[in-house]
Formats: C-alpha cells, structure tokens, sequence
C-alpha cells in the first residue's frame, strides 16, 4: 500500500509530462501595430493592409512553436469625420499579400475576419476595446489568420465600409492584438 | 470526463483486502489561483467545496466543485492602454489523495476535471488535470480538520487540444467528518 501511494500519482505525472508535451506550452501576447491612421474610404474602395507577423519579435521568437490563436482582437479609435453619415466597418482577409480594390473584389475573395462595429454619424470617435473587439470574429476568417500564423506569416487584412458612407472614416492608433498559444 | 470520474472512484472500492471502513466528509475551501505563462490573465480568488470519500485506509477520493475568478490583464498595444477580462472559469473533478503520516498529515493528490472557461469571446469546456500536495491537520473538535494545498491545474487550451492553460492554485480549507461507518 506505501508503495501505491508513491507510485499512482508518479505514474499520473509521467502520463501528463508524455501526454504531447501540453504542460509545456504558453499563451505570448503580440500586436501588429497598423498604419496611423487606417483610412477607411468611402465604398466601393477599401483599404488594405498587408500584414507580416515577422516583423513582431514576440511572433517571430515563437514562430515554430504555434501551437493556435487563444485570443485576438482588432483594437483603435474609430473616427468618422464631420459630415459623414452613420456607417460600420468590416475587416476581411486573404491569406499572404494581396491587392484588391473593390469591395465586390474583397466578397468575392476574401473571408469576413471581424466586424461589422458600427458607429455614428460625423463627427463622432468610437473607441474599440479589447473585450468587445473579441466578440467580434468570423469563424472561417479566423482560420485563415490562423493558417498564416502557422504557415509564412503573412496575410492581407481590408477594412470597409458597409452601407451608404460616403466619407472616410479614420482608425486612429489601431492595432491588432494576438494571443499565441506556443510550445514553451 | 464525469463518466471518467465515477469509474476512477468504482475501481479504488474494488482495491482487494484492503477495505476497513467509510468516511464521507464535506469541506469548504478558498484560495488564489495564479496563471502560469498566461499573458492574457491574471491572479484571481478560487473557491468551492469538496467532499472526501475514504474507502480504503489512507486513500481518498475527492469530488469537488471549484470556481476561478480570474484577474484582469492590462496591455498597450500601439500607444493605448487595454484590458483584458481574466478568464473565469468553473471546475468539476475529482481527485485521489495518498495520505501519509498521522497527526500531521501529508497527502500528495491526482485528479481529472471539467473546466468551464468563460469571458468575453470564449465560452467552452475543457478536461483538466491536477496534481499537488497538501497538509492536513485535525482541529480540536470531534470531526473537524484543516488543510492547505498547493496544485497545479493544467487545462487543455480551448485554442488547440496541443496546448494548455495552467494555474498555480493555493488554498486552505476546513472539512468536517459527516457519515463513518466500519465495514466488516
């Protein structure tokens, strides 16, 4: 019986530490801090803006060791300028870098990654935080951001406007916040 | 998991020769709960009640119901300050305790559970495993007694089944002898 004492939780930590190594992972915050300010212009245009997670050191550093996106969030101050009607705005996304300029082109061929965030009519600041921007992702967009966290490190984030805006709207300080499940 | 759970408890009943007498007992306890290698969470409070089940001498099963409150997580990304929502997070499982020494007593413990986690985005279960140690003493009342227990609680991580989010827990708690009964 002393020797069952020892030897059951032993062989139950054995069992964990051989378990695929989960115990020695970790959760590593990183940003892609995005051009200042994202002018978001008026449809059918869009913005795009590539993304190269390389230049993130605290990505960079974990790169081989990507396990899988634990959280995310697009973050910033939404400014909609004086006189621009109310209007929301949607991040889409293509895996490595690419160049589309319509927001008939982005439908057709990229993945709805956050959004639609709305705001008022001009002039007006809307400020997204943290815990509001996670609620906010697409599933199979987040796939796509999670394959190029995986793969070269590189994808193309749009920003557009939905409805009837007229007017460019600005994110001010925007970033994007990723949390990295990674093998320690 | 609580399937699991029920067939770990029927197999240590069924230990041959060993069985002498039962003692449920009920316990309430409350701690801190410490992320480790979690950018994205904080130190919270833990609480919750357990009820120990001695079957044969000097081992213990322990079903038990936590819940996590986890500390909010401050970050600047791109010049502004956020924060982040700590992970909530409700615990079901049970844990086997080897118990060594009288008096004074020594009960390193391993366990399986259920974990809830919840804040804003995520909403999800995951199995749990744990393993610590503690240090039981008797108070001087018929029946009663007090512990503290440090343990390790490695839950796999809802963004990938290869990683896994751990908490360092520390807490003290008092139980009570409810039902004995000598088997003959």
């Amino acid at each position: 019986m002393k020797n069952l004492r020892w030897f059951l939780p032993t062989l139950a930590l054995a069992a964990l530490l051989g378990n695929g190594c989960i115990i020695t992972s970790g959760q590593v915050l990183a940003n892609f801090a995005l051009t200042d300010p994202v002018p978001i212009p008026p449809g059918p245009a869009v913005w795009p803006e590539v993304v190269d997670l390389n230049t993130i050191k605290d990505y960079a550093d974990n790169r081989d060791k990507i396990k899988g996106l634990s959280d995310i969030a697009v973050v910033g101050k939404f400014v909609n300028q004086a006189g621009g009607p109310a209007g929301s705005v949607e991040v889409w996304i293509t895996p490595g870098s690419t160049n589309l300029s319509t927001i008939a082109g982005v439908h057709a061929s990229a993945t709805l990654l956050w959004g639609p965030v709305s705001i008022g009519a001009g002039p007006s600041t809307k400020s997204i935080n943290w815990n509001d921007s996670a609620k906010l992702f697409n599933g199979p967009g987040k796939q796509i951001l999670i394959d190029a966290m995986k793969g070269a490190g590189v994808f193309t984030a749009y920003f557009i406007q939905t409805g009837s805006g007229t007017n460019t709207i600005n994110i001010q300080k925007g970033a994007i916040i990723l949390v990295i499940a990674a093998g320690l | 998991m609580k399937k699991q759970i029920l067939i770990g408890m029927l197999a240590l009943t069924l230990l041959p020769g060993v069985a002498r007498a039962i003692t449920i007992g009920g316990a309430v306890f409350g701690g801190t709960s410490i992320p480790a290698v979690q950018d994205d969470n904080n130190t919270g409070p833990m609480y919750g009640i357990r009820v120990p089940v001695n079957f044969v001498p000097l081992i213990a099963v322990e079903p038990y119901w936590a819940e996590t409150n986890g500390g909010n997580k401050d970050y600047t990304a791109a010049g502004i300050g956020y924060t982040r929502d700590g992970i909530d997070m409700s615990s079901f499982g049970a844990n086997v305790l080897f118990t060594f020494g009288t008096g004074v007593k020594l009960y390193p413990f391993v366990g399986l559970s259920s974990n809830h986690m919840t804040r804003s985005g995520l909403d999800q279960s995951e199995t749990g495993y744990d393993f610590g140690v503690g240090l039981g003493f008797n108070l001087p009342l018929a029946g009663l007694g007090a512990d503290i227990r440090a343990a390790a609680n490695v839950v796999t991580d809802p963004a990938s089944s290869d990683a896994s989010r751990k908490w360092a827990e520390i807490t003290v708690g008092v139980s009570y002898a409810l039902f004995h009964s000598v088997v003959p």
